[in-house]
């Protein structure tokens, strides 16, 4: 294992560490964060779903709107491109339709 | 369990989170771990935990990382205080290499059996506390009797008396015995198998089946049929039989291999299938072909680079995950030379030793397809011979014995190639099996004396 190889590796367990001890989030909200983390970490993500999280992240969306995308990726399988894909194309609709809201 | 109840010598927390951590980081290192430990080689019930449950993961096809064994716990209801989240974190990231995982399997074994040993002490103190009168020679005999146990169980070796020799003759005979009765009353002559289906009906009266723990050894001079022989076996066993298979392929490509299927499957000519000259119908009798295929239980391992210690750690990880019945070496010839300086002969024979002792290990069928020199001769055939459980070697019929022989046409097909049984452990050898093998379909098939 290379020295940047080991970084990573030590990146990896002391996060999914931290999310493991965080007593604010239930056992769902657990299991979707590590299993996000894994994905990265092992280079398995999805491009376009990570780029679709990002942008949900950059805030500013409404509450509706943010906790349906949450409740529809606590249960996301990620391992199931197919789902992940359904889910990308839904985030993408709803941040859509909360700047076209915001439009109007 | 407490760690202070016991001294520091029976136990080595330190190893047994670097095997686990050797599991979490390399698969060759989770399948080494996998064939050699038990739970129960653990001293801390944490660690066993963990070990079962990447055991779990990886027997389902999981990689087993850091976050799959935390779900994993999660989801049965452990792993979840802090205390075991550190404890998992400290084993992730003591890290070895994966080539040190002997080293330290060594160590985890060696302390519990340390620990048996001890428990076997400690057992037989208090027994000579507690009892006052007792049969000195049958507690010696007991204890020795317990303790010879505790170190040849540990080499997976196994001594038979003759009482259990003898129990094991008869309830084999009456098996046997109690079968023909069967066969005879229920199924009108023809003989269930005690292994995997050969593909030819003379084959499987000879031999009763490939059995787990065989290693067939067959040989043929280039270009006269071995992988098409191969194929056959795997299509009786895997895609007719449901059994499971693993192929591994020395030369062909995945494309290659995939077009034999078609021709085989279909029965179409192969030439025809690889140029793609088929007609709309021909082209729906190959897709039910694959179809067919797809439900199979073959799986395939095109690997030009093989090593007999890759086929060793490519034979385990299927035989787990995959449960495999057989596996096909297609073919050794071609295998990669550990160390130059040994002769032809030598790395032969330390190939079959080694597939001889997987096969036995895994309890699978293990065919090996080697090369024949132009005269018919094998090298290093002598020792060959004396590992495996059955040696055929296959050759075509030649054209003058063909129109001569009378005995030929008393078959239903003309014969034109031959299965020699050199060698048979369990049988006749001897013995020359007429076949007919389609070289334009690549298919081998039985033939029938129709007249005496």
């Amino acid at each position: 294992m290379s020295d940047i190889d080991k970084k990573i590796e030590q990146i990896y367990i002391s996060s999914t560490k931290m999310i493991c001890g965080l007593n604010s989030l239930n056992m769902e909200e657990n299991n979707f964060l590590i299993s996000l983390l894994d994905k990265i970490m092992h280079r398995k993500a999805d491009e376009l779903f990570i780029t679709c999280l990002k942008k949900w992240q950059a805030g500013g969306w409404r509450q509706d709107i943010k906790e349906i995308i949450k409740a529809s990726l606590l249960p996301l399988d990620l391992d199931d491109p197919a789902a992940v894909k359904e889910t990308c194309m839904l985030i993408s609709d709803l941040l859509n339709y909360n700047n076209d809201g915001e439009n109007d | 369990m407490e760690s202070s109840q016991y001294n520091e010598s029976l136990f080595d927390l330190e190893s047994e989170r670097r095997v686990l951590s050797a599991m979490l980081h390399a698969e060759a290192a989770c399948i080494e771990a996998y064939n050699s430990l038990r739970a129960a080689d653990f001293f801390s019930p944490l660690h066993a935990t963990v070990f079962e449950l990447t055991s779990s993961l990886y027997e389902r096809e999981i990689n087993p990382t850091f976050v799959e064994l935390i779900k994993e716990g999660r989801s049965l209801g452990i792993f979840t205080n802090q205390r075991d989240i550190e404890e998992l974190s400290y084993i992730a990231e003591h890290y070895i290499e994966e080539e040190n995982i002997s080293y330290w399997l060594k160590r985890v074994k060696d302390k519990a059996r340390l620990r048996s040993f001890e428990v076997f002490l400690r057992r037989n103190y208090q027994l000579l506390n507690e009892e006052i009168e007792q049969d000195v020679e049958q507690t010696l005999m007991l204890a020795e009797e317990e303790l010879t146990n505790l170190t040849a169980l540990e080499i997976d070796d196994r001594i038979d008396s003759p009482a259990d020799l003898a129990k094991l003759g008869y309830d084999e005979v009456e098996k046997r015995f109690l079968r023909y009765k069967e066969i005879k009353e229920l199924y009108k002559g023809v003989i269930p198998l005690d292994g995997l289906p050969t593909g030819f009906e003379s084959l499987n009266k000879v031999t009763l089946g490939y059995k787990p723990g065989d290693l067939i050894i067959l040989g043929a001079q280039t270009g006269h049929g071995k992988t098409s022989f191969a194929l056959h076996t795997a299509a009786t066993i895997a895609v007719k039989g449901q059994f499971n298979l693993l192929y591994l392929n020395t030369e062909m490509s995945r494309e290659q291999i995939a077009l034999r299927w078609g021709s085989i499957l279909s029965g179409i000519e192969h030439e025809r299938v690889r140029s793609g000259d088929i007609n709309e119908s021909e082209l729906s009798i190959i897709n039910k072909a694959y179809s067919d295929l797809s439900e199979s239980g073959f799986y395939s391992y095109p690997c030009p680079n093989l090593s007999p210690e890759k086929t060793v750690s490519i034979a385990r990880k299927f035989k787990t995950q995959k449960k495999i019945d057989m596996m096909i070496i297609d073919y050794v010839g071609r295998m990669e030379k550990q160390d130059p300086k040994l002769q032809e002969w030598q790395i032969l024979e330390q190939i079959v030793k080694t597939q001889k002792m997987l096969a036995q290990n895994l309890k699978i069928v293990v065919m090996c397809l080697v090369q024949l020199n132009p005269d018919g001769s094998l090298q290093g055939a002598k020792r060959m011979k004396n590992e495996c459980d059955l040696m055929l070697k296959l050759s075509p019929i030649s054209k003058e014995e063909m129109e001569e022989s009378e005995e030929f046409k008393k078959y239903n097909i003309m014969p034109n190639y031959a299965i020699f049984i050199d060698k048979n452990r369990d049988g006749q050898s001897g013995i020359r099996i007429p076949i007919n093998f389609d070289l334009k379909r690549q298919i081998m098939m039985d033939v029938k004396r129709v007249s005496i």
